[in-house]
């Protein structure tokens, strides 16, 4: 039997990382009964370690809950989890539409973020109910007035129904539930006669397959039923539809306004897509909800095991990792410098640097990411119009007529005294700011408009750096620009080594080949010739860096006929050689990668 | 404990080529060197230098009757720094062993030599002596810890000649820090002033554990430049070439004539016996090391077992690799006919691409027989070697 649907409340928390999402989701299981304390297991909705560590909800699934409302009732409440992170702002929209209301949780301690205001205004869009929940009010620290006037300046919501809650002590937590009953609305009745059904996230079982997420708008499935997937018009058949409290549970049916798993026959996570709409092959919807399209990876490097005989390894894990991460693309290809490796596409920097943190740490995979780099959009004389990724595919300069690269809208929240460097860091970054607004008297928001290719290495960690901590960092992709971008090559001893080349903007490419040549010529040993490391645009040299020679490598003396010490000396400084990278004569060490990276000022 | 040494003395079939060498290890000195590795003691306490004589005696006593070298290399240490009684007593122990050798050298150092010792040396039939003067400076002989002074190797050269011992040779030792390179060439001039017939000059190396490189950790000491040592190097090289002396291995220069042949058995892939703590030897196919310390030693040899803390035996390319790198120290190359009768292995065969790499970058060059280290490679021969091994 399907829930009565005035009976049902679909919401989801936005807070930024670390200011209670998790910890005030697990007291609000706690009471109402859906997990009991002492199966706590801190914070249940971040399954992953690294999500733990980090603080960061990566994937998460939804939650039911049955509250008994004082007016009498039993209410089923679907919390559904938001993944934190911009880079995977898509699923975090998915996830808003999927709800009528939004808690915006922000830590009384600290006071609004930039991430919160960006998945603000996603909520907003989305026309949720929003009530404020203002959290950490047992802390001496917490200043609720401040963090109040903040929320109603910069977020325009009204403080008047604010909550004041501790998820730690769950000071406050059964009056919100309370207010969840009243405040957010209940779904709205689908049409008769169709079934639609949003797909918001998905998970991979081996035994079961694809358990996909979804919100039923019209209609209900249950197990037995054909359906179809709407971008894809692949049909399948349905095994089982669920809730989860926490833990997954078989129901009869998912009805209306209800938010659930199924289980049907789907293979490989890339069948599903976030954002499809689900409707029965017996009820067919003549259109699909709105707001589906497939995302694109936005950042690329090449990724390659660091011994090249751990190719097959990497291949596998991969594979494997795809399963539960079905955004990263891949693709076999072949570096000169490094051997069999691959093209990896990621939606953003953060999503990047956990595939490759995960690919380490879970998967034990030894791996060099080449200089990562954004798509380009590159426009032919002849008409036609290339993405290119990846700079080994840039077309000769003769054949372009002008190039344009992705932009993002960034908003950075910082002390007023960092606004000087912080400005600085976003001009060096050819970025330009569109907007300050203050926040409080103590801190402002920068509104920048700037080229995603300028914050995939390093802008991060130089925000942190010159706000010693203190700011605050998110953007959302803009529009595609045009822009003087080009190809610049590394050579070593006049040979180019693909690995080290890189796209980048006209103006910065001095200081880039500059830098790049330095650490390198840092990083690479001597050998016994000199190497010229160059940076070029084309045939043009734009810097210039020698290795020098060693001048002296001898054995003076064998002690006592002590040949065999020596001989392995040699040897060792024969494997020692074998085990960098030779790109011509020039032998390369695995670190020289890692300090490219590095090299951005 | 397995005895790969006595088996492989007592049965391997000479070989073609040069007599086998014994080398016999003396480990005492008067005081250890600010940058001394080497297997010693100091200074030379009388009951272990009994001791020591007592196990000797027994390991010679041990070789083969028929083991008959060609070539006797007495080393250390300083077998020298022993007194008048106990080196008598050694030059005792090795003069049956070294009956009918063409070659029978002795180190030693200055201010160790007494007229005693330089007669017993010349009666038991010593033919040279490799006089470590290292450098004629005093600061520098007092950086290097030495336990000399500057004249004490012009009063040693003194007494060797007058006992009758012409064949002197002396090391310097270049690339020290703090000395420049008119002091260098002022011990060059000295050294020549007391016409030895050979001249090793070894660039200092700073050794791990060693109290200079203590020095060097803390920063006090900071080592000499590579374009310093080489500048060095071919200082050495220039003066001794004029002074009409051969550059004969990287490190060594002779009057012709007078190279030393037990050092050249090392480089060439000979065989030698070695007896004493920590001494090396090569026959039979097999390389082994006598245990390092004194103690260990003497108590393995008094139990009459064979004190062999390592051996080795290589594969037949490893062996011919390793006699092509070792050969090449030589400056006259190697001979590719010898090389394939002592090895069983064409060059060409054994490693054509590398040499002719080698060569394209100017580090090897052909010879009418064979190849050699170019002139620009042999202060970077390791690098070399390393391609080859």
């Amino acid at each position: 039997m399907s829930a009565d649907i005035s009976l049902i409340r679909n919401f989801c928390i936005i807070a930024h990382i670390d200011h209670g999402k998790s910890t005030l989701a697990d007291r609000m299981l706690e009471l109402t009964g859906a997990i009991e304390a002492r199966d706590m297991s801190a914070q249940v909705l971040d399954a992953m370690d690294l999500e733990k560590e980090r603080g960061i909800t990566i994937k998460a699934h939804p939650v039911s809950m049955r509250f008994k409302s004082r007016d009498g009732q039993v209410y089923q409440f679907n919390l559904i989890d938001t993944p934190g992170h911009v880079d995977f702002s898509y699923e975090v929209a998915r996830s808003i539409s999927a709800c009528e209301g939004a808690l915006l949780v922000v830590d009384a301690t600290q006071g609004v973020e930039a991430q919160t205001v960006a998945n603000t205004h996603l909520a907003l869009d989305h026309n949720l109910e929003i009530l404020p929940v203002l959290n950490k009010i047992d802390l001496p620290s917490s200043n609720v007035a401040e963090v109040s006037q903040q929320i109603e300046e910069i977020l325009a919501i009204p403080m008047d129904d604010a909550f004041q809650v501790s998820a730690k002590t769950g000071a406050g937590v059964a009056e919100l539930l309370e207010a969840i009953v009243h405040r957010v609305p209940a779904p709205k009745p689908g049409r008769v006669g169709w079934t639609r059904a949003l797909v918001f996230d998905s998970t991979f079982d081996v035994f079961r397959g694809v358990m996909p997420y979804v919100r039923l708008m019209d209609g209900d499935l249950r197990a037995g039923q054909r359906i179809r997937m709407m971008s894809t018009d692949e049909e399948y058949e349905v095994k089982e539809v669920g809730q989860f409290a926490p833990k997954p549970f078989a129901v009869p049916s998912l009805g209306v306004g209800e938010v659930g798993y199924f289980v049907a026959t789907i293979k490989h996570p890339k069948e599903v897509h976030i954002g499809d709409t689900v409707t029965r092959s017996d009820q067919l919807a003549n259109e699909p909800l709105p707001g589906f399209r497939r995302v694109h990876p936005m950042v690329f490097c090449g990724l390659y095991p660091v011994n090249s005989s751990d190719f097959e390894k990497l291949k596998a894990s991969l594979e494997k990792y795809n399963l539960n991460d079905s955004a990263i693309v891949f693709q076999a290809e072949s570096s000169s410098a490094l051997g069999f490796g691959f093209r990896c596409g990621f939606l953003g920097l953060l999503h990047m640097e956990i595939v490759q943190e995960r690919l380490r740490r879970e998967f034990d995979c030894d791996i060099i990411a080449t200089y990562p780099g954004v798509v380009y959009r590159v426009h032919l004389t002849s008409g036609e119009v290339k993405e290119i990724d990846n700079p080994v595919f840039m077309p000769d300069v003769t054949q372009i007529a002008h190039i344009e690269e992705p932009m993002i809208r960034a908003h950075v929240i910082c002390h007023n005294e960092n606004i000087g460097d912080i400005m600085q860091l976003v001009m060096d970054k050819r970025g330009a700011l569109e907007k300050t607004e203050s926040i409080d008297t103590r801190r402002v928001m920068l509104t920048c408009h700037m080229p995603l290719n300028e914050i995939v290495v390093d802008f991060h960690d130089r925000l942190k750096s010159v706000s010693r901590g203190y700011a605050s960092m998110d953007y959302e992709l803009a529009e595609y620009q045009v822009a003087d971008i080009v190809k610049m090559d590394i050579l070593l001893s006049g040979e180019v080594v693909d690995a080290f080349s890189c796209l980048v903007h006209r103006e910065k490419a001095n200081a880039r080949g500059r830098q790049m040549c330095k650490s390198l010529s840092e990083a690479i040993p001597r050998h016994q010739f000199v190497i010229p490391v160059q940076a070029a645009i084309g045939r043009n040299i734009i810097a210039r860096e020698t290795i020098r020679a060693f001048r002296k490598d001898v054995t003076a003396k064998c002690y006592g006929g002590d040949i065999s010490r020596k001989r392995k000396l040699l040897e060792r400084q024969k494997e020692g050689k074998k085990r960098m990278k030779q790109v011509g004569q020039v032998g390369i060490p695995q670190e020289a990668f890692i300090q490219v990276l590095k090299s951005d000022t | 404990m397995s005895d790969p040494g006595a088996d492989a003395v007592a049965t391997a079939t000479p070989r073609t080529g040069p007599r086998p060498g014994l080398y016999v290890h003396v480990p005492f000195c008067l005081r250890k060197c600010a940058y001394c590795d080497f297997a010693s003691e100091a200074p030379p306490h009388p009951d272990r230098i009994r001791r020591y004589l007592a196990c000797l005696d027994m390991e010679l006593g041990r070789l083969p009757a028929d083991f008959r070298p060609g070539t006797v290399f007495l080393g250390g240490g300083t077998p020298t720094s022993l007194n008048d009684e106990a080196f008598a007593r050694l030059m005792d122990l090795v003069a049956p062993r070294a009956a009918g050798a063409a070659e029978w050298s002795c180190e030693a150092n200055p201010r160790t030599v007494t007229a005693a010792k330089a007669s017993r040396m010349r009666a038991a039939g010593v033919t040279r002596v490799s006089l470590g003067a290292q450098s004629f400076d005093p600061s520098t002989l007092s950086f290097l810890g030495r336990a000399h002074g500057a004249d004490d190797a012009g009063d040693a050269v003194a007494l060797l000649r007058d006992a009758g011992l012409d064949n002197v040779g002396i090391d310097l030792i270049t690339a020290v820090p703090g000395r420049d390179a008119d002091a260098l060439a002022l011990d060059i001039d000295r050294a020549l002033a007391l016409d030895p017939r050979h001249i090793s000059a070894y660039t200092l190396s700073i050794e791990d554990g060693t109290p200079l490189a203590a020095l060097v950790d803390l920063g006090t000491v900071k080592p000499v430049s590579d374009e310093q040592a080489l500048a060095e190097y071919e200082l050495v090289r220039s003066r001794l070439r004029d002074a009409g002396f051969v550059h004969y291995e990287i490190s060594n220069f002779a009057r012709p004539g007078s190279e030393c042949r037990h050092n050249l058995l090392y480089w060439s892939g000979g065989e030698y016996v070695g007896c004493g703590p920590a001494a090396h030897s090569h026959r039979g196919g097999v390389r082994w090391g006598n245990v390092q310390t004194l103690e260990a030693w003497a108590d393995v040899v008094s139990r009459g077992w064979t004190p062999v803390a390592f051996e080795e035996r290589l594969t037949p390319e490893k062996r011919a690799r390793e006699t092509l790198v070792f050969s090449l120290r030589r400056l006259d190359g190697v001979d590719a006919a010898a090389f394939r009768a002592a090895t069983g292995f064409d060059l060409d065969a054994l490693c054509g691409p590398e040499i002719a790499r080698l060569a394209d970058q100017g580090l090897l060059e052909r010879t009418a027989t064979g190849v050699r280290l170019s002139g620009r490679a042999l202060f970077i021969s390791d690098a070399v070697f390393a391609e080859l091994v």
